[in-house]
Protein backbone atom coordinates (compact mmCIF):
# COMPACT_ATOMS: atom_id res chain seq x y z
CA UNK A 1 0.00 0.00 0.00
CA UNK A 2 1.39 3.53 -1.17
CA UNK A 3 1.55 5.49 1.72
CA UNK A 4 2.54 8.85 0.24
CA UNK A 5 2.24 9.87 -3.56
CA UNK A 6 3.79 12.47 -5.27
CA UNK A 7 1.01 13.74 -6.61
CA UNK A 8 -2.67 13.09 -6.54
CA UNK A 9 -4.94 14.56 -9.84
CA UNK A 10 -8.42 15.42 -8.88
CA UNK A 11 -10.42 14.94 -12.10
CA UNK A 12 -9.98 12.44 -15.47
CA UNK A 13 -10.70 15.49 -17.98
CA UNK A 14 -8.13 16.38 -20.43
CA UNK A 15 -6.37 18.44 -18.25
CA UNK A 16 -6.15 16.11 -15.31
CA UNK A 17 -4.83 13.25 -17.48
CA UNK A 18 -2.41 15.11 -18.78
CA UNK A 19 -0.54 16.12 -15.51
CA UNK A 20 -0.99 12.94 -14.56
CA UNK A 21 0.32 11.33 -17.69
CA UNK A 22 3.19 14.22 -17.77
CA UNK A 23 4.39 13.89 -14.14
CA UNK A 24 3.97 9.92 -14.19
CA UNK A 25 6.06 9.72 -17.64
CA UNK A 26 9.09 11.94 -15.36
CA UNK A 27 8.84 9.06 -12.78
CA UNK A 28 6.63 11.12 -10.50
CA UNK A 29 4.22 8.13 -8.80
CA UNK A 30 0.96 9.85 -9.52
CA UNK A 31 -2.70 8.75 -8.39
CA UNK A 32 -5.49 10.12 -10.32
CA UNK A 33 -8.83 10.34 -8.54
CA UNK A 34 -12.04 10.59 -11.23
CA UNK A 35 -15.42 10.11 -10.64
CA UNK A 36 -16.31 8.51 -13.73
CA UNK A 37 -16.02 4.94 -14.98
CA UNK A 38 -13.97 5.77 -18.05
CA UNK A 39 -11.31 9.11 -18.16
CA UNK A 40 -12.21 11.82 -20.53
CA UNK A 41 -14.02 14.04 -18.31
CA UNK A 42 -17.37 15.82 -19.94
CA UNK A 43 -15.78 16.45 -23.40
CA UNK A 44 -14.72 13.10 -24.13
CA UNK A 45 -16.87 10.98 -21.96
CA UNK A 46 -16.55 6.99 -22.62
CA UNK A 47 -14.41 7.72 -25.46
CA UNK A 48 -12.19 4.79 -24.25
CA UNK A 49 -15.19 2.39 -24.42
CA UNK A 50 -15.30 0.68 -27.96
CA UNK A 51 -18.99 0.60 -27.91
CA UNK A 52 -19.78 4.54 -27.55
CA UNK A 53 -20.59 5.89 -31.04
CA UNK A 54 -19.48 9.44 -29.99
CA UNK A 55 -20.13 10.66 -33.23
CA UNK A 56 -20.71 14.28 -31.78
CA UNK A 57 -16.92 14.49 -32.45
CA UNK A 58 -15.20 15.43 -35.71
CA UNK A 59 -12.91 12.98 -36.34
CA UNK A 60 -9.72 15.09 -35.24
CA UNK A 61 -11.22 15.71 -31.97
CA UNK A 62 -12.13 12.02 -31.36
CA UNK A 63 -7.99 11.57 -32.00
CA UNK A 64 -7.23 14.23 -29.71
CA UNK A 65 -9.05 12.84 -27.09
CA UNK A 66 -8.18 9.24 -27.36
CA UNK A 67 -4.41 10.33 -27.91
CA UNK A 68 -4.71 12.04 -24.40
CA UNK A 69 -6.34 8.68 -22.73
CA UNK A 70 -3.95 6.55 -24.11
CA UNK A 71 -1.28 8.36 -22.72
CA UNK A 72 -2.26 7.89 -19.66
CA UNK A 73 -2.80 4.29 -19.47
CA UNK A 74 0.29 4.18 -20.93
CA UNK A 75 2.26 6.51 -18.54
CA UNK A 76 2.04 4.39 -15.36
CA UNK A 77 -0.09 7.07 -13.09
CA UNK A 78 -2.50 4.87 -10.73
CA UNK A 79 -5.86 5.41 -11.96
CA UNK A 80 -8.79 5.06 -9.14
CA UNK A 81 -12.08 6.14 -11.33
CA UNK A 82 -15.86 6.13 -10.01
CA UNK A 83 -14.25 8.07 -6.47
CA UNK A 84 -15.72 9.96 -5.07
CA UNK A 85 -13.85 12.65 -2.83
CA UNK A 86 -15.61 13.61 0.00
CA UNK A 87 -12.96 15.51 2.22
CA UNK A 88 -9.68 17.23 1.35
CA UNK A 89 -7.32 19.76 2.65
CA UNK A 90 -3.84 20.45 1.50
CA UNK A 91 -1.86 16.95 0.63
CA UNK A 92 -4.77 14.93 1.90
CA UNK A 93 -8.00 13.79 0.69
CA UNK A 94 -10.83 11.00 1.80
CA UNK A 95 -12.09 9.54 -0.54
CA UNK A 96 -15.43 7.14 -1.29
CA UNK A 97 -15.63 3.81 -3.53
CA UNK A 98 -17.57 1.40 -3.68
CA UNK A 99 -19.23 1.86 -0.50
CA UNK A 100 -15.79 1.90 1.36
CA UNK A 101 -14.13 5.11 2.62
CA UNK A 102 -9.99 5.70 2.33
CA UNK A 103 -7.65 8.70 2.72
CA UNK A 104 -5.30 9.35 0.07
CA UNK A 105 -2.34 11.56 0.97
CA UNK A 106 0.27 13.03 -1.04
CA UNK A 107 3.29 15.76 -1.19
CA UNK A 108 1.39 17.79 -4.15
CA UNK A 109 -2.13 18.28 -5.66
CA UNK A 110 -3.42 18.67 -8.94
CA UNK A 111 -7.08 20.24 -8.99
CA UNK A 112 -8.64 19.76 -11.80
CA UNK A 113 -12.27 19.46 -11.40
CA UNK A 114 -13.62 20.92 -14.62
CA UNK A 115 -16.34 23.26 -15.02
CA UNK A 116 -20.43 23.03 -14.76
CA UNK A 117 -23.75 24.77 -17.00
CA UNK A 118 -24.09 28.04 -15.04
CA UNK A 119 -26.96 27.85 -13.19
CA UNK A 120 -29.38 30.54 -13.62
CA UNK A 121 -33.00 30.06 -12.25
CA UNK A 122 -36.02 31.08 -14.09
CA UNK A 123 -39.59 30.22 -13.58
CA UNK A 124 -40.46 26.47 -14.14
CA UNK A 125 -36.54 25.35 -13.78
CA UNK A 126 -37.52 22.36 -11.62
CA UNK A 127 -39.56 20.64 -13.71
CA UNK A 128 -39.18 17.59 -15.22
CA UNK A 129 -38.08 17.91 -18.66
CA UNK A 130 -36.11 20.79 -18.41
CA UNK A 131 -32.43 20.14 -18.54
CA UNK A 132 -29.00 21.86 -19.71
CA UNK A 133 -28.09 21.78 -22.85
CA UNK A 134 -25.04 19.91 -21.96
CA UNK A 135 -26.92 17.59 -19.92
CA UNK A 136 -28.14 16.27 -23.19
CA UNK A 137 -25.02 16.01 -25.23
CA UNK A 138 -23.86 13.71 -22.06
CA UNK A 139 -26.94 11.52 -22.22
CA UNK A 140 -25.92 10.87 -26.00
CA UNK A 141 -22.48 10.51 -24.95
CA UNK A 142 -23.02 8.30 -21.79
CA UNK A 143 -25.93 6.00 -23.56
CA UNK A 144 -26.82 7.26 -26.82
CA UNK A 145 -30.23 8.87 -25.36
CA UNK A 146 -31.65 11.75 -27.00
CA UNK A 147 -34.31 14.11 -25.24
CA UNK A 148 -37.77 13.59 -25.85
CA UNK A 149 -38.70 15.99 -28.77
CA UNK A 150 -40.17 18.82 -29.19
CA UNK A 151 -37.48 20.80 -28.06
CA UNK A 152 -36.89 24.48 -27.23
CA UNK A 153 -32.88 25.02 -26.37
CA UNK A 154 -32.99 28.44 -25.47
CA UNK A 155 -29.77 30.76 -23.50
CA UNK A 156 -26.62 32.38 -24.57
CA UNK A 157 -23.09 30.36 -24.85
CA UNK A 158 -21.35 28.30 -27.03
CA UNK A 159 -23.42 25.13 -26.45
CA UNK A 160 -26.36 26.61 -27.78
CA UNK A 161 -25.02 26.27 -31.54
CA UNK A 162 -23.43 22.59 -30.64
CA UNK A 163 -26.06 21.02 -29.00
CA UNK A 164 -28.43 22.42 -31.63
CA UNK A 165 -26.72 20.91 -34.32
CA UNK A 166 -25.90 17.24 -32.76
CA UNK A 167 -30.13 16.65 -32.11
CA UNK A 168 -30.63 18.05 -35.88
CA UNK A 169 -28.12 15.35 -36.99
CA UNK A 170 -29.78 13.33 -34.46
CA UNK A 171 -33.09 13.70 -35.92
CA UNK A 172 -34.40 15.15 -33.19
CA UNK A 173 -37.38 17.71 -33.41
CA UNK A 174 -36.08 21.03 -32.06
CA UNK A 175 -39.32 23.27 -31.83
CA UNK A 176 -37.14 26.62 -31.94
CA UNK A 177 -33.94 28.06 -30.99
CA UNK A 178 -34.08 31.12 -28.37
CA UNK A 179 -30.62 33.24 -28.56
CA UNK A 180 -30.96 35.21 -24.87
CA UNK A 181 -27.80 37.13 -26.03
CA UNK A 182 -28.44 41.08 -25.90
CA UNK A 183 -27.31 42.58 -29.17
CA UNK A 184 -24.89 44.41 -27.56
CA UNK A 185 -21.93 41.81 -27.12
CA UNK A 186 -22.51 40.80 -30.45
CA UNK A 187 -21.67 44.03 -31.58
CA UNK A 188 -18.34 45.06 -29.19
CA UNK A 189 -17.30 41.65 -29.68
CA UNK A 190 -16.25 42.51 -33.43
CA UNK A 191 -13.21 44.47 -32.11
CA UNK A 192 -11.43 41.44 -31.09
CA UNK A 193 -12.36 39.66 -34.48
CA UNK A 194 -8.53 40.27 -35.87
CA UNK A 195 -6.68 38.36 -32.87
CA UNK A 196 -9.02 35.65 -32.88
CA UNK A 197 -8.35 35.08 -36.69
CA UNK A 198 -5.04 33.46 -35.48
CA UNK A 199 -7.22 30.37 -34.95
CA UNK A 200 -9.63 29.91 -38.19
CA UNK A 201 -10.31 26.47 -37.99
CA UNK A 202 -11.88 27.21 -34.66
CA UNK A 203 -13.64 30.22 -36.19
CA UNK A 204 -14.75 28.56 -38.83
CA UNK A 205 -16.13 25.24 -37.28
CA UNK A 206 -18.37 27.56 -35.05
CA UNK A 207 -19.61 29.30 -38.24
CA UNK A 208 -19.75 25.84 -39.50
CA UNK A 209 -22.45 25.18 -36.97
CA UNK A 210 -24.28 28.41 -37.29
CA UNK A 211 -25.03 27.92 -41.24
CA UNK A 212 -26.07 24.38 -41.09
CA UNK A 213 -28.60 25.60 -37.95
CA UNK A 214 -29.96 28.42 -40.23
CA UNK A 215 -29.88 26.23 -43.38
CA UNK A 216 -31.99 23.92 -40.96
CA UNK A 217 -35.05 26.35 -41.02
CA UNK A 218 -35.54 25.52 -37.42
CA UNK A 219 -37.19 29.00 -35.95
CA UNK A 220 -34.04 31.06 -34.65
CA UNK A 221 -35.95 34.08 -32.73
CA UNK A 222 -33.21 36.64 -30.88
CA UNK A 223 -33.15 38.98 -28.97
CA UNK A 224 -35.38 36.88 -26.04
CA UNK A 225 -36.12 37.55 -22.48
CA UNK A 226 -38.47 36.65 -19.44
CA UNK A 227 -37.89 32.61 -20.43
CA UNK A 228 -40.60 30.47 -18.50
CA UNK A 229 -41.79 26.83 -18.42
CA UNK A 230 -44.86 25.72 -17.87
CA UNK A 231 -46.31 22.14 -16.73
CA UNK A 232 -48.70 20.36 -14.01
CA UNK A 233 -45.49 18.49 -12.01
CA UNK A 234 -44.16 17.70 -15.55
CA UNK A 235 -42.83 20.40 -18.89
CA UNK A 236 -45.54 21.10 -21.20
CA UNK A 237 -45.00 24.88 -22.49
CA UNK A 238 -42.12 27.27 -22.70
CA UNK A 239 -42.65 30.66 -23.39
CA UNK A 240 -40.87 34.02 -23.69
CA UNK A 241 -40.74 37.72 -25.12
CA UNK A 242 -39.10 38.89 -27.57
CA UNK A 243 -39.02 43.07 -28.62
CA UNK A 244 -42.36 42.45 -30.88
CA UNK A 245 -44.38 39.98 -29.13
CA UNK A 246 -44.67 37.24 -26.65
CA UNK A 247 -44.21 33.71 -27.67
CA UNK A 248 -45.27 29.93 -26.83
CA UNK A 249 -43.78 26.48 -27.46
CA UNK A 250 -45.70 23.18 -26.53
CA UNK A 251 -42.36 20.90 -25.85
CA UNK A 252 -41.30 17.80 -24.25
CA UNK A 253 -37.69 19.39 -23.38
CA UNK A 254 -36.63 22.28 -22.63
CA UNK A 255 -32.78 22.96 -22.56
CA UNK A 256 -31.29 25.55 -21.11
CA UNK A 257 -27.49 26.91 -21.81
CA UNK A 258 -25.79 30.28 -20.15
CA UNK A 259 -22.31 29.14 -20.48
CA UNK A 260 -20.09 27.44 -18.38
CA UNK A 261 -18.43 28.13 -15.14
CA UNK A 262 -15.71 26.94 -13.00
CA UNK A 263 -16.20 23.70 -10.62
CA UNK A 264 -15.19 25.03 -7.47
CA UNK A 265 -16.43 23.35 -4.39
CA UNK A 266 -13.19 21.52 -4.24
CA UNK A 267 -10.49 24.12 -4.53
CA UNK A 268 -12.69 26.56 -2.38
CA UNK A 269 -12.96 23.13 0.30
CA UNK A 270 -9.12 23.24 -0.13
CA UNK A 271 -9.70 27.15 1.15
CA UNK A 272 -7.52 28.14 -1.97
CA UNK A 273 -8.06 31.90 -2.72
CA UNK A 274 -10.39 32.56 -5.78
CA UNK A 275 -10.72 36.03 -7.58
CA UNK A 276 -13.84 37.18 -9.09
CA UNK A 277 -14.14 37.92 -13.02
CA UNK A 278 -16.46 40.60 -13.61
CA UNK A 279 -16.94 39.85 -17.34
CA UNK A 280 -17.70 36.00 -16.96
CA UNK A 281 -19.33 36.85 -13.61
CA UNK A 282 -17.87 33.67 -11.94
CA UNK A 283 -15.02 32.74 -9.47
CA UNK A 284 -11.83 30.90 -9.83
CA UNK A 285 -8.99 29.90 -7.92
CA UNK A 286 -6.13 32.69 -8.45
CA UNK A 287 -2.86 30.65 -9.80
CA UNK A 288 0.38 31.97 -11.63
CA UNK A 289 0.61 31.27 -15.02
CA UNK A 290 1.75 27.69 -14.35
CA UNK A 291 -1.36 26.53 -12.44
CA UNK A 292 0.11 27.26 -8.98
CA UNK A 293 -2.57 27.98 -6.56
CA UNK A 294 -2.19 30.35 -3.29
CA UNK A 295 -0.99 26.99 -1.96
CA UNK A 296 2.36 26.68 -3.10
CA UNK A 297 1.89 22.43 -2.84
CA UNK A 298 -1.35 22.68 -4.92
CA UNK A 299 -2.12 23.24 -8.63
CA UNK A 300 -5.57 23.96 -10.39
CA UNK A 301 -5.95 23.42 -13.98
CA UNK A 302 -8.15 22.90 -16.61
CA UNK A 303 -11.55 24.75 -16.91
CA UNK A 304 -12.32 24.96 -13.05
CA UNK A 305 -8.75 27.34 -12.78
CA UNK A 306 -10.70 29.47 -15.62
CA UNK A 307 -12.31 28.58 -18.55
CA UNK A 308 -10.88 28.04 -21.63
CA UNK A 309 -11.97 24.98 -23.35
CA UNK A 310 -11.09 21.59 -24.05
CA UNK A 311 -7.83 22.18 -25.71
CA UNK A 312 -6.26 24.45 -23.71
CA UNK A 313 -6.87 22.36 -20.53
CA UNK A 314 -5.07 19.65 -22.11
CA UNK A 315 -2.26 22.15 -22.47
CA UNK A 316 -2.69 23.47 -18.86
CA UNK A 317 -2.25 20.01 -17.77
CA UNK A 318 1.35 19.62 -19.33
CA UNK A 319 2.32 22.41 -17.80
CA UNK A 320 1.00 21.61 -14.00
CA UNK A 321 2.97 17.68 -14.75
CA UNK A 322 6.19 19.72 -15.39
CA UNK A 323 5.84 22.13 -12.70
CA UNK A 324 5.67 19.19 -10.38
CA UNK A 325 8.04 17.40 -12.07
CA UNK A 326 10.86 19.91 -11.64
CA UNK A 327 9.48 21.06 -8.06
CA UNK A 328 10.32 17.26 -6.98
CA UNK A 329 13.67 17.03 -8.79
CA UNK A 330 12.93 14.44 -10.55
CA UNK A 331 13.40 16.85 -14.06
CA UNK A 332 16.42 19.17 -14.52
CA UNK A 333 16.05 22.63 -15.55
CA UNK A 334 17.01 22.24 -19.22
CA UNK A 335 14.70 19.31 -19.03
CA UNK A 336 11.79 21.43 -18.39
CA UNK A 337 12.01 23.97 -20.77
CA UNK A 338 12.79 21.49 -23.35
CA UNK A 339 9.13 20.50 -22.61
CA UNK A 340 7.35 23.52 -21.76
CA UNK A 341 8.89 24.76 -25.53
CA UNK A 342 5.90 22.88 -27.63
CA UNK A 343 3.28 23.86 -25.02
CA UNK A 344 3.70 27.56 -24.97
CA UNK A 345 3.65 27.73 -28.75
CA UNK A 346 0.35 26.01 -28.90
CA UNK A 347 -1.03 27.93 -25.88
CA UNK A 348 -0.48 31.35 -27.84
CA UNK A 349 -2.46 29.90 -30.94
CA UNK A 350 -5.15 28.56 -28.86
CA UNK A 351 -5.63 31.39 -26.74
CA UNK A 352 -6.00 33.75 -29.62
CA UNK A 353 -9.94 33.51 -29.85
CA UNK A 354 -11.23 33.42 -26.34
CA UNK A 355 -11.43 37.38 -26.20
CA UNK A 356 -13.73 37.20 -28.81
CA UNK A 357 -15.38 34.26 -27.59
CA UNK A 358 -15.47 35.06 -24.16
CA UNK A 359 -17.03 38.68 -25.18
CA UNK A 360 -19.75 37.49 -27.64
CA UNK A 361 -20.77 34.99 -25.02
CA UNK A 362 -20.79 37.07 -21.94
CA UNK A 363 -23.76 36.82 -19.55
CA UNK A 364 -26.01 39.21 -18.85
CA UNK A 365 -26.49 40.16 -15.10
CA UNK A 366 -29.90 41.44 -16.05
CA UNK A 367 -30.59 37.02 -16.32
CA UNK A 368 -30.62 37.21 -12.00
CA UNK A 369 -33.40 39.94 -12.27
CA UNK A 370 -35.81 37.05 -11.79
CA UNK A 371 -39.34 37.40 -10.23
CA UNK A 372 -39.87 36.98 -6.24
CA UNK A 373 -41.89 33.94 -7.18
CA UNK A 374 -38.98 31.97 -8.84
CA UNK A 375 -36.71 28.90 -7.25
CA UNK A 376 -33.65 30.37 -6.82
CA UNK A 377 -32.26 27.09 -4.50
CA UNK A 378 -34.13 23.71 -5.88
CA UNK A 379 -33.15 21.91 -3.17
CA UNK A 380 -34.74 23.71 -0.30
CA UNK A 381 -37.21 25.60 -2.34
CA UNK A 382 -35.94 29.10 -1.62
CA UNK A 383 -37.31 31.93 -3.63
CA UNK A 384 -35.93 34.99 -4.93
CA UNK A 385 -38.26 37.15 -2.98
CA UNK A 386 -37.21 34.96 0.49
CA UNK A 387 -33.45 36.20 -0.51
CA UNK A 388 -34.43 39.80 -0.82
CA UNK A 389 -36.32 39.66 2.36
CA UNK A 390 -33.60 38.30 4.00
CA UNK A 391 -31.16 40.98 2.68
CA UNK A 392 -33.80 43.31 3.66
CA UNK A 393 -33.52 42.26 7.80
CA UNK A 394 -30.06 42.80 7.31
CA UNK A 395 -28.15 39.40 6.11
CA UNK A 396 -25.48 41.68 3.76
CA UNK A 397 -23.36 38.58 3.12
CA UNK A 398 -24.24 35.28 1.44
CA UNK A 399 -23.29 32.87 4.48
CA UNK A 400 -25.69 34.68 6.39
CA UNK A 401 -28.70 34.84 3.67
CA UNK A 402 -27.66 30.85 3.83
CA UNK A 403 -28.80 30.41 7.66
CA UNK A 404 -31.48 32.54 7.30
CA UNK A 405 -33.18 31.03 4.36
CA UNK A 406 -31.24 27.52 4.41
CA UNK A 407 -30.49 28.43 0.47
CA UNK A 408 -27.58 26.49 -0.15
CA UNK A 409 -27.87 23.87 2.55
CA UNK A 410 -29.46 20.89 0.53
CA UNK A 411 -28.11 18.14 -1.32
CA UNK A 412 -26.30 20.03 -3.97
CA UNK A 413 -24.70 22.27 -1.41
CA UNK A 414 -24.88 25.24 -3.07
CA UNK A 415 -23.46 23.99 -6.34
CA UNK A 416 -27.15 25.23 -8.33
CA UNK A 417 -28.13 28.22 -6.16
CA UNK A 418 -24.82 29.39 -5.24
CA UNK A 419 -24.00 32.10 -8.10
CA UNK A 420 -27.26 33.43 -8.22
CA UNK A 421 -27.92 34.01 -4.27
CA UNK A 422 -24.84 36.51 -4.75
CA UNK A 423 -26.22 38.00 -7.84
CA UNK A 424 -29.74 38.28 -6.33
CA UNK A 425 -28.27 39.90 -2.81
CA UNK A 426 -26.02 42.41 -4.79
CA UNK A 427 -28.25 43.43 -6.85
CA UNK A 428 -30.84 44.03 -3.65
CA UNK A 429 -27.93 45.70 -2.24
CA UNK A 430 -26.92 47.95 -4.69
CA UNK A 431 -23.63 46.55 -4.86
CA UNK A 432 -21.06 44.25 -6.83
CA UNK A 433 -20.76 40.30 -6.16
CA UNK A 434 -17.47 40.59 -4.02
CA UNK A 435 -18.97 42.51 -1.58
CA UNK A 436 -21.94 39.71 -0.76
CA UNK A 437 -19.41 36.85 -0.69
CA UNK A 438 -19.42 33.68 -1.59
CA UNK A 439 -20.76 30.10 0.01
CA UNK A 440 -18.01 28.54 2.77
CA UNK A 441 -17.52 25.10 1.39
CA UNK A 442 -16.83 22.14 4.23
CA UNK A 443 -17.01 18.63 3.89
CA UNK A 444 -18.49 16.23 3.21
CA UNK A 445 -19.26 17.80 -0.30
CA UNK A 446 -20.91 15.00 -1.28
CA UNK A 447 -23.95 13.07 0.90
CA UNK A 448 -22.05 10.15 2.43
CA UNK A 449 -23.54 7.38 5.12
CA UNK A 450 -22.55 7.95 8.61
CA UNK A 451 -21.18 4.36 8.65
CA UNK A 452 -18.48 5.41 5.83
CA UNK A 453 -17.34 8.53 7.63
CA UNK A 454 -17.24 5.88 11.15
CA UNK A 455 -15.10 3.62 9.43
CA UNK A 456 -12.31 5.24 7.10
CA UNK A 457 -9.30 3.25 6.33
CA UNK A 458 -6.66 5.70 7.06
CA UNK A 459 -3.04 5.76 6.59
CA UNK A 460 -0.59 4.91 9.71
CA UNK B 1 -35.94 9.10 -26.63
CA UNK B 2 -34.53 7.39 -29.38
CA UNK B 3 -32.40 4.14 -28.89
CA UNK B 4 -28.88 3.53 -30.56
CA UNK B 5 -26.72 0.65 -31.04
CA UNK B 6 -28.80 -2.06 -30.52
CA UNK B 7 -26.39 -4.80 -30.46
CA UNK B 8 -25.11 -3.47 -27.22
CA UNK B 9 -25.20 -6.34 -24.11
CA UNK B 10 -27.98 -5.91 -22.05
CA UNK B 11 -28.74 -6.39 -18.07
CA UNK B 12 -31.42 -6.75 -16.05
CA UNK B 13 -32.73 -3.61 -13.58
CA UNK B 14 -35.64 -3.72 -11.66
CA UNK B 15 -37.19 -0.09 -11.48
CA UNK B 16 -39.86 0.28 -8.92
CA UNK B 17 -40.67 -3.47 -9.10
CA UNK B 18 -40.55 -4.12 -12.54
CA UNK B 19 -37.98 -5.75 -14.91
CA UNK B 20 -35.82 -3.66 -17.61
CA UNK B 21 -33.25 -5.14 -20.26
CA UNK B 22 -31.19 -2.14 -20.66
CA UNK B 23 -27.97 -1.82 -22.30
CA UNK B 24 -24.89 -2.84 -20.19
CA UNK B 25 -22.53 0.76 -18.57
CA UNK B 26 -25.14 3.28 -19.30
CA UNK B 27 -25.33 5.44 -15.71
CA UNK B 28 -28.88 4.76 -14.19
CA UNK B 29 -30.34 8.04 -15.17
CA UNK B 30 -30.11 7.39 -18.78
CA UNK B 31 -31.77 3.84 -17.87
CA UNK B 32 -34.74 6.00 -16.45
CA UNK B 33 -34.80 8.76 -19.50
CA UNK B 34 -34.28 6.25 -22.39
CA UNK B 35 -35.49 3.09 -21.28
CA UNK B 36 -37.74 3.22 -18.51
CA UNK B 37 -39.25 6.50 -19.62
CA UNK B 38 -40.39 7.04 -16.51
CA UNK B 39 -41.68 10.96 -15.71
CA UNK B 40 -39.54 11.76 -12.70
CA UNK B 41 -37.01 10.03 -10.06
CA UNK B 42 -37.86 11.23 -6.89
CA UNK B 43 -39.95 14.06 -5.30
CA UNK B 44 -38.10 17.35 -3.07
CA UNK B 45 -37.97 16.57 -0.05
CA UNK B 46 -39.59 19.98 1.40
CA UNK B 47 -42.64 20.38 -1.18
CA UNK B 48 -43.26 16.77 -2.58
CA UNK B 49 -42.90 18.09 -5.99
CA UNK B 50 -41.51 15.93 -8.86
CA UNK B 51 -38.22 16.24 -9.75
CA UNK B 52 -36.48 14.83 -12.47
CA UNK B 53 -32.71 14.30 -13.84
CA UNK B 54 -31.51 17.75 -14.81
CA UNK B 55 -27.62 18.31 -15.21
CA UNK B 56 -26.66 14.67 -15.94
CA UNK B 57 -23.39 15.60 -14.14
CA UNK B 58 -23.23 14.98 -10.91
CA UNK B 59 -24.29 18.57 -9.51
CA UNK B 60 -28.18 19.20 -9.35
CA UNK B 61 -29.23 16.12 -7.32
CA UNK B 62 -32.24 16.09 -8.61
CA UNK B 63 -31.95 12.52 -10.11
CA UNK B 64 -31.73 10.86 -6.51
CA UNK B 65 -32.82 7.20 -6.17
CA UNK B 66 -32.73 4.53 -4.09
CA UNK B 67 -30.50 2.20 -4.73
CA UNK B 68 -30.13 -1.75 -3.42
CA UNK B 69 -32.09 0.19 -0.64
CA UNK B 70 -29.24 2.30 -0.14
CA UNK B 71 -31.21 6.18 -0.43
CA UNK B 72 -29.19 9.45 -1.85
CA UNK B 73 -27.90 7.69 -4.58
CA UNK B 74 -26.88 10.09 -7.73
CA UNK B 75 -28.74 7.74 -10.40
CA UNK B 76 -26.41 10.20 -13.37
CA UNK B 77 -22.67 8.96 -11.90
CA UNK B 78 -23.83 5.20 -11.10
CA UNK B 79 -23.85 2.39 -14.38
CA UNK B 80 -26.88 0.05 -14.42
CA UNK B 81 -25.35 -3.47 -13.05
CA UNK B 82 -27.44 -6.94 -13.23
CA UNK B 83 -29.85 -7.24 -10.79
CA UNK B 84 -30.02 -3.53 -9.76
CA UNK B 85 -32.70 -2.62 -7.95
CA UNK B 86 -34.02 0.78 -7.86
CA UNK B 87 -37.02 2.74 -6.66
CA UNK B 88 -37.85 6.53 -6.73
CA UNK B 89 -36.89 8.44 -3.74
CA UNK B 90 -40.22 9.51 -1.94
CA UNK B 91 -38.80 10.83 1.00
CA UNK B 92 -40.29 13.67 2.59
CA UNK B 93 -38.16 15.74 5.67
CA UNK B 94 -40.25 16.68 8.63
CA UNK B 95 -39.93 20.38 9.05
CA UNK B 96 -42.10 22.94 11.14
Amino acid sequence: MQHQWDLIVIGGGPSGLNAASTAAENGLEVMLIDEQKTPGGQIYRKLSVVTAENRFLQADDRKTGLDIINRFFKSGAHYAPETIIWFAEPGRTICSHKGKSREIKSQYMVVATGAMERPVPFAGWTLPGVMGAGASDILYKDASVTPPGPVVIAGNGPLIPLVSSHLLSLGVEIAAILDMAPFTKRLTSLGALPRAMKDMPFLLKGAGMMKKLYLSKIPIVHGVTQIAAHGNQKLASVSCITPRKTLEFEVATLLFHHGVIPRTHMSRMLRLEHAWDSQQRYWYPKTDDRGMSSNEKIYVIGDNAFVHGADVSALKGIIAGIEVSLRLNMISNAEASNQYHAVDKNMNKLLAPRAFVDNWFAPDPKLYKVDDDVIVCRCERVRAGDIRMAVEQGCHEVNEIKIRTRCGMGNCQGRMCGPAVAEIAAEALGTEVPQVGSLKIRPPVRPIPFGQICDVEYIH
Amino acid sequence: MKIENKGDKRVTIVFEGIEYRVPEGISVAAAILGHIHADYTSINAITGEQCAPHCLMGVCFDCLVEIDDLPNQQSCMISVKDGMRIKKQMTLVETN
